[in-house]
C-alpha cells in the first residue's frame, strides 16, 4: 500500500517538491509536511468546509482531496495573506467586527470570502450569506462572519481604487495582501505572486525554502505538462485563477 | 445589526463595558492558533482506536497479531491490557463501582462507538491500516436503546454489576405541592420529549502525551484542562503519582460543553506514551467525537403538570423526569442540578416536585452541552406556561407579565432553595416587544393568515443561571462521598520591571469564548493600562492554582474576583512602596489613572511602571520588609453558596446569578413541507454588566444558532438495534448560514449585587432559550391546526406529522 509519487507544486508561492504516498490527503500533507498550521481539519467527509483551501485560485476541500491531485497545480493557503507583519484588509475586518470566535473555522472561511469578493467586489447581505453556506461555523452563527465580509469588501475595493490610482493602470490586479490604508506601487505585481524583493523575515524570502519567487512560475511551466491535463498555473492563461489578486475595480460601485 | 443596550449601573468603567476588537484574534486570523493537533513532538508517534460496531455485546476473543506485525506498528493495546496498565476513568457518578467506565472497553462493548483497541505507530495512517487487521470476535447482546423500557423488569442489563439499569432515583418536594394542585383551577398536563444531541466543536478532542523515564513525569498536552483540584483521579487513572502529571492546556477549537473535562482521549494518550516511552498523540476523529465523545447533551422525557388559577396566575410544577445518560454516568446527575437551579423560570412559582429517574442504556454517555440540562428545563417551563396560557386563552406576552418576579423581591430564593441575585424581567420583555414591536406583528400575522400564510410569533422569557457552586455534584445523595465545596478560579498577575502586566490562567479558559479579552479587560480596569498591553499566559496544572475552568457560565465572574484580588494585593504593595518614594502616609494616597498620587496633589504621584521599576531593582532603597519583585496570586473561591439541607427540601444557594433573556422569534411554516423560515429575530439578554458587548452579542448569536439546531435539525438517532444512524454531517445536520436568521440583538444590565463589576455568565444564553421560542412560534403559526410542539428537534418531518395528526383529528371530530 505505500506507492509513492513525487508531486510538484506552487504552495503559497513557495515551489514544493516532495515524495508522497498517493493515499496521502492534501491536508495531511499541508499540515504535516509543509506545517502549514491555518489548514484545520473538521469533519472529514468534505461536508463542514473547515479544511478549504485555493486551489489554482478556486475553493477546494482538502480534507477530500489527495496531495498528488495537487501536482502541478498552486495551493494557496491563509499563511500567504499577512505579509510583512501586518493583516490583509479582510483579516481586518473579521478582527474588527469580531467575525471569528474560537478561529477553528476562520482560514477556511476567510478563503471562501476572498473567492466571493473576487466574483462579487460588492455583495449584499443575502449574496455573503449564500456565499458561505458550504462552511460550517459552529461559534457564531455566522451573523458577524457577514458583518466582516462586507466590510472587508469595503476595504478592498478602497484599497483597490488607492492602488489603481497610485499605478494608473485600472485594470491591474493587485495583491490581496495589502492593507487597506494604502500600497506602495512596487508592490504590485501583474502574476499575482508577491514581490521578489521580500522583506527581511518574510517567510518567502528564505532562500532554502526553494528559489525566489518569481521564478517559481517559470520553473514551474518549464516542467512537462501531464498527459491527460495540460499544465496551468495561476496567473498564466485566463485570469480567472488567482485569487491573490483583486479584481479590477468597478467603475459603478454598488450603494 | 440592531444592537442597543439598556445601562442600570451608574459606575464609571474604562475598559469593562467597551467592545474593544478581541486580544486573541490575530493569531487565529492568520491561522496560527496552536491547536493540539498543531503540536510536534520530537519521536512523536501517533494513535488510533479500534471502535464497536455492536452496542451491546461480549468481547470474546481479540487477535491482534497481525496488526503488531505491521511495519511501523509501535504498540497495540487491548481492552484487557488497558485494565492492567490503568485503573478505572474517573467517574463522579452515584455507585461508580458499579458501573466502571475505562478507557478502552473491557470484556463487554456498551455503545457502538465505543473503543476496543487502541494502536500506536510512525503515523495516523499506519495506525489505522494496523486497526484494520485487528480481529475482534463478538457475542451480541440484547441492545437497551429505549429508556422506558430499560427501566422495565427483565431489561437487558448495560451493566451486570448495577443489577438495573436505573442509575439514579429520587424524588424532591420543594414547598406545599399537593395543597397547591388541590386548590388549582387549571392544570395542565403534557409528555415532552427532548432528543439528544451535542456540541460538535469543528475541532475535535486531542491530546499529546509525553512520558520522561528519567523524571517519572508524564506531560499532557489537551484542550480541555478543568478542575485542577481534581485531577489527582486522573493520575490515579494513570497510575502517575499526583504530582508527576502535567496537563497543559491548549486552545480549544470550541467546545460548548464537549471540552468540559473530556479526559477520556487525555488518558488513552498518557497510557500509550507511558507505555512506548515516546510521545503519542490521539486526535479524535469525527466519527470518535460523533459516536464516541465524552459528552452527548441530554436526553429527557417528561411527563408535566402545571397547576394554575384562572385569571393565569402559576402555582405549581410537578414533574417526572427521566433523562437517558447512555453507558455511563461520568457528572452523575448534575445535568438535573442545574435543572433545579432554575426549575421554576422567572416566575412566582410557590411549589414544584421534581422525580427524577437516570437510566443507562447503550448509547454514547451523556456529559455537557451548553445548558448543562438546564436549557431542557427552560423548555419544558416554557411549554407548560404556553399550554396553561392556550387554555385559558391568554396572550403569551400577558401570562409571563403577571407571574413575574418583581425587581424589589431580589435577592428572591425559589422553591428548590437556589438564589436569584437581581434581575428586571419586565424591563427585558418590554425592551423585547418595543424591538420587534409586537402588536404591528400580531396585526401583520393576522392579515398574512388570511392569504392562507402560516406566520407563528414565539414568546418566551426565560433564566439563565451562571456560576455552578461545587454542592450541585452531591446535594442528590443523604450520605455523599464527599461534601465538597470548592469551586475556585485562580490568576496570577506579574507586574514587571517596566510596568508591562502578564496575567496567567490555570484552567483551558479559551474555547472560543473571549477569555483573553475578558482578562486583558479586567486588568485593564484595575490598572489603567492599555488592554492589548496585557499579556495573558496559561500554566500547566502541575505548577498551578486551582481552578475549575470555563463551564456553566462562571469564567469571566470568576476571572473577575481572582484579577481584582489579585490587583489588590499588587496595589497594597505599590502603595506602601509608594508612601516611601512620595514620603506621605498610606491614608493620604490614592490610585489614580495608573498611578499612586497624593491626594489633592496630583503632581506629586508614581506611575505603576516607575513602582515597579523600584521593586525589580532597587530593593535595597527600600524598607526592608518590602520584597523584590510586584507580583501576587489570588484564588478566588466562589462568592455565595450556601449548604442543603439534610433532607434536601431545600438545596441551599448553589447558582445564584440568574441572567435573564427574552427571545421573539416570527417564523414562516411551509405546511406542506414542514419547513421554516424567519421573517424576524429578536433577542434581549440581561447577564448584568456586560464586558464586552459585542463579545457577549457573539455568544447570542452563536448560541442562538445552536439552539436552532437543537429546536429544528439536530439528533442523535439510535436504531431500535442500538445502531448510531446519524454518524456524519450528512445526517447531523448543524444549521448552515442559510439556516440561522439575522438576530437584533438587545441587552439590559442588571448587576449582581454579589460580583465584581456586577457581571453574570452570558455564555451559554442564546442555546437557553431558542428551542423553547421557536416551539411556542411553531405552534403559534400552526394555532388554526392546533398543534403542538411536544417533541425537539421538529424537523420538517415531525412537523408535517403534526398537521396531518392535527387535521385528522379535526377531521373525525368535526
Amino acid at each position: 500500500m505505500s506507492d509513492y509519487r513525487r508531486v510538484k507544486m506552487v504552495v503559497n508561492s513557495q515551489l514544493v517538491e516532495r515524495e508522497v504516498e498517493v493515499r496521502r490527503l492534501l491536508v495531511d500533507f499541508l499540515r504535516e509536511d509543509l506545517g502549514l498550521a491555518s489548514v484545520h481539519i473538521g469533519c472529514e467527509h468534505g461536508v463542514c468546509g473547515t479544511c478549504t483551501v485555493l486551489l489554482n485560485g478556486e475553493t477546494i476541500r482538502s480534507c477530500i482531496t489527495f496531495a498528488v491531485q495537487a501536482d502541478g497545480q498552486e495551493i494557496t493557503t491563509v499563511e500567504a495573506l499577512s505579509q510583512g507583519g501586518k493583516l490583509h484588509p479582510l483579516q481586518e475586518a473579521f478582527w474588527d467586527q469580531q467575525g471569528l470566535q474560537c478561529g477553528y473555522c476562520t482560514p477556511a472561511m476567510i478563503l471562501r470570502s476572498l473567492e466571493i469578493l473576487r466574483d462579487t467586489p460588492n455583495p449584499t447581505r443575502a449574496e455573503v450569506r449564500e456565499g458561505i453556506a458550504g462552511q460550517l461555523c459552529r461559534c457564531t452563527g455566522y451573523q458577524f462572519i457577514v458583518d466582516a465580509v462586507l466590510d472587508g469588501a469595503q476595504r478592498m475595493r478602497a484599497a483597490s481604487a488607492v492602488a489603481a490610482a497610485a499605478t494608473e493602470a485600472p485594470q491591474e490586479p493587485v495583491l490581496v495582501g495589502m492593507h487597506a490604508e494604502g500600497t506602495p506601487a512596487d508592490e504590485i505585481t501583474s502574476s499575482g505572486h508577491p514581490p521578489s524583493s521580500q522583506p527581511p523575515g518574510s517567510p518567502l524570502s528564505k532562500t532554502e525554502h526553494g528559489p525566489a519567487p518569481d521564478e517559481v512560475a517559470r520553473h514551474v511551466a518549464e516542467e512537462e505538462p501531464y498527459e491527460d491535463e495540460p499544465h496551468r498555473l495561476a496567473g498564466e492563461g485566463e485570469n480567472r485563477g488567482a485569487i491573490t489578486q483583486q479584481p479590477p475595480v468597478e467603475e459603478e460601485q454598488r450603494p | 445589526m440592531t444592537q442597543s443596550t439598556d445601562q442600570h449601573d451608574g459606575a464609571e468603567r474604562k475598559w469593562v463595558g467597551k467592545s474593544i476588537r478581541r486580544v486573541e484574534d490575530p493569531r487565529f486570523l492568520t491561522g496560527r492558533g496552536h491547536y493540539v493537533d498543531d503540536i510536534s513532538l520530537p519521536g512523536m508517534l501517533h494513535a488510533a482506536t479500534l471502535r464497536s460496531p455492536y452496542a451491546h455485546a461480549r468481547i470474546t476473543r481479540i487477535n491482534v497479531e497481525a496488526a503488531r506485525q505491521l511495519p511501523g506498528v509501535v504498540a497495540v493495546v487491548t481492552g484487557a491490557e488497558a485494565a492492567e496498565l490503568c485503573n478505572p476513568m474517573p467517574d463522579f457518578g452515584p455507585a461508580p463501582d458499579k458501573h466502571v467506565w475505562r478507557c478502552l472497553a473491557y470484556e463487554k462493548v456498551r455503545y457502538v462507538g465505543e473503543s476496543v483497541v487502541a494502536v500506536v505507530a510512525e503515523s495516523r495512517y499506519i495506525a489505522e491500516d494496523a486497526r484494520d487487521l485487528i480481529e475482534v470476535e463478538y457475542e451480541p447482546l440484547a441492545p437497551v436503546v429505549d429508556p422506558e423500557a430499560a427501566l422495565e423488569p427483565g431489561a437487558a442489563l448495560v451493566h451486570d454489576a448495577l443489577g438495573s439499569n436505573l442509575a439514579y432515583e429520587r424524588t424532591f418536594k420543594f414547598g406545599e405541592v399537593d395543597r397547591d394542585f388541590a386548590e388549582a383551577e387549571v392544570v395542565v398536563r403534557d409528555r415532552l420529549r427532548w432528543h439528544r444531541s451535542s456540541g460538535q466543536p469543528l475541532e475535535t478532542v486531542g491530546a499529546v502525551a509525553d512520558f520522561d523515564i528519567g523524571s517519572g513525569k508524564l506531560t499532557i498536552y489537551c484542550n480541555s484542562l478543568t478542575f485542577t483540584h481534581f485531577l489527582f483521579m486522573v493520575a490515579n487513572t494513570l497510575n502517575v503519582p499526583s504530582n508527576k502529571l502535567d496537563m497543559i492546556p491548549i486552545n480549544a477549537g470550541g467546545s460548548f460543553g464537549s471540552k468540559f473535562w473530556a479526559v477520556k482521549v487525555p488518558v488513552v494518550a498518557g497510557m500509550l506514551a507511558k507505555l512506548v516511552g515516546r510521545p503519542v498523540k490521539l486526535i479524535e476523529d469525527r466519527l470518535d467525537n460523533i459516536s464516541n465523545s465524552d459528552h452527548h447533551g441530554s436526553d429527557r422525557i417528561y411527563e408535566a403538570e402545571m397547576a394554575a388559577m384562572r385569571d393565569g396566575t402559576l402555582r405549581s410544577l410537578r414533574l417526572k423526569v427521566i433523562d437517558d445518560y447512555g453507558a455511563y454516568i461520568q457528572f452523575g446527575t448534575g445535568t438535573h442540578g442545574n435543572s433545579l437551579a432554575q426549575l421554576t423560570g422567572p416566575y412566582r412559582i410557590k411549589s414544584a416536585q421534581y422525580q427524577l429517574q437516570a437510566a443507562l442504556t447503550n448509547k454514547n454517555q451523556q456529559g455537557a452541552y451548553r445548558g448543562f440540562g438546564s436549557e431542557v428545563t427552560n423548555w419544558m417551563v416554557e411549554r407548560m406556561v404556553d399550554l396553561v396560557a392556550r387554555q385559558l386563552q391568554m396572550d403569551p406576552v400577558a401570562i409571563r407579565r403577571m407571574n413575574f418576579i418583581q425587581p424589589d423581591q431580589f435577592p428572591y430564593f425559589i422553591p428548590t432553595g437556589n438564589m436569584y441575585d437581581s434581575g428586571n424581567y419586565e424591563a427585558v420583555l418590554n425592551k423585547a416587544v418595543e424591538m420587534l414591536d409586537y402588536d404591528a406583528w400580531r396585526k401583520e400575522q393576522e392579515r398574512l393568515r388570511q392569504q392562507g400564510r402560516y406566520v407563528g410569533i414565539g414568546v418566551i422569557s426565560a433564566q439563565e443561571r451562571s456560576v455552578f457552586s461545587a454542592t450541585e455534584f452531591w446535594f442528590w445523595f443523604d450520605e455523599p462521598a464527599a461534601k465538597v465545596t470548592s469551586s475556585p478560579e485562580s490568576v496570577r498577575l506579574n507586574v514587571d520591571a517596566t510596568g508591562s502586566v502578564t496575567a496567567t490562567l490555570y484552567s483551558q479558559a479559551f474555547w472560543g469564548q473571549a477569555a483573553e479579552t475578558m482578562v486583558a479587560q479586567l486588568v485593564a480596569e484595575e490598572f489603567d493600562v492599555d488592554p492589548y498591553s496585557v499579556a495573558v499566559v496559561y500554566a500547566g496544572s502541575n505548577n498551578g492554582l486551582p481552578a475549575t475552568g470555563p463551564g456553566g457560565s462562571r469564567f469571566t465572574v470568576m476571572v473577575a474576583g481572582a484579577v481584582r484580588g489579585a490587583a489588590e494585593r499588587i496595589k497594597d504593595k505599590a502603595f506602601k512602596v509608594a508612601e516611601h518614594l512620595l514620603e506621605a502616609n498610606v491614608a493620604d494616597l490614592e490610585w489614580h489613572d495608573g498611578a499612586v498620587r497624593v491626594k489633592g496633589n496630583p503632581s506629586r504621584s508614581k506611575s505603576l511602571a516607575e513602582i515597579a521599576l523600584w521593586t525589580h531593582l532597587f530593593k535595597h532603597s527600600l524598607p526592608d520588609e518590602i520584597e523584590s519583585g510586584l507580583e501576587a496570586n489570588k484564588v478566588y473561591d466562589h462568592p455565595y453558596t450556601t449548604m442543603p439541607n439534610a433532607d434536601r427540601t431545600n438545596l441551599g444557594v448553589f447558582y445564584p446569578f440568574v441572567g435573564h433573556a427574552c427571545h421573539l422569534p416570527v417564523i414562516e411554516v411551509d405546511i406542506e413541507t414542514g419547513h421554516i423560515s424567519f421573517l424576524k429575530y429578536v433577542a434581549v439578554h440581561d447577564a448584568g454588566t456586560v464586558v464586552n458587548p459585542r463579545s457577549l452579542a457573539g455568544q447570542v448569536v452563536g448560541g442562538t444558532a445552536q439552539g436552532i439546531g437543537t429546536a429544528l435539525y439536530e439528533q442523535f438517532v439510535y436504531g431500535p438495534d442500538g445502531q448510531l444512524l446519524t454518524g456524519s454531517y450528512m445526517d447531523y445536520l448543524i444549521p448552515t448560514s442559510m439556516e440561522v436568521p439575522e438576530l437584533e440583538i438587545g441587552h439590559v444590565e442588571t448587576p449582581s449585587p454579589f460580583t465584581v463589576h456586577g457581571i453574570k455568565g452570558g455564555g451559554e444564553g442564546g442555546r437557553m432559550m431558542t428551542p423553547a421560542a421557536l416551539s411556542a412560534a411553531i405552534d403559534d403559526a400552526l394555532s388554526p391546526f392546533g398543534v403542538r410542539c411536544n417533541e425537539l428537534p421538529a424537523t420538517p418531518d415531525r412537523i408535517v406529522q403534526w398537521i396531518e395528526a392535527a387535521r385528522d383529528k379535526q377531521t373525525s371530530t368535526g
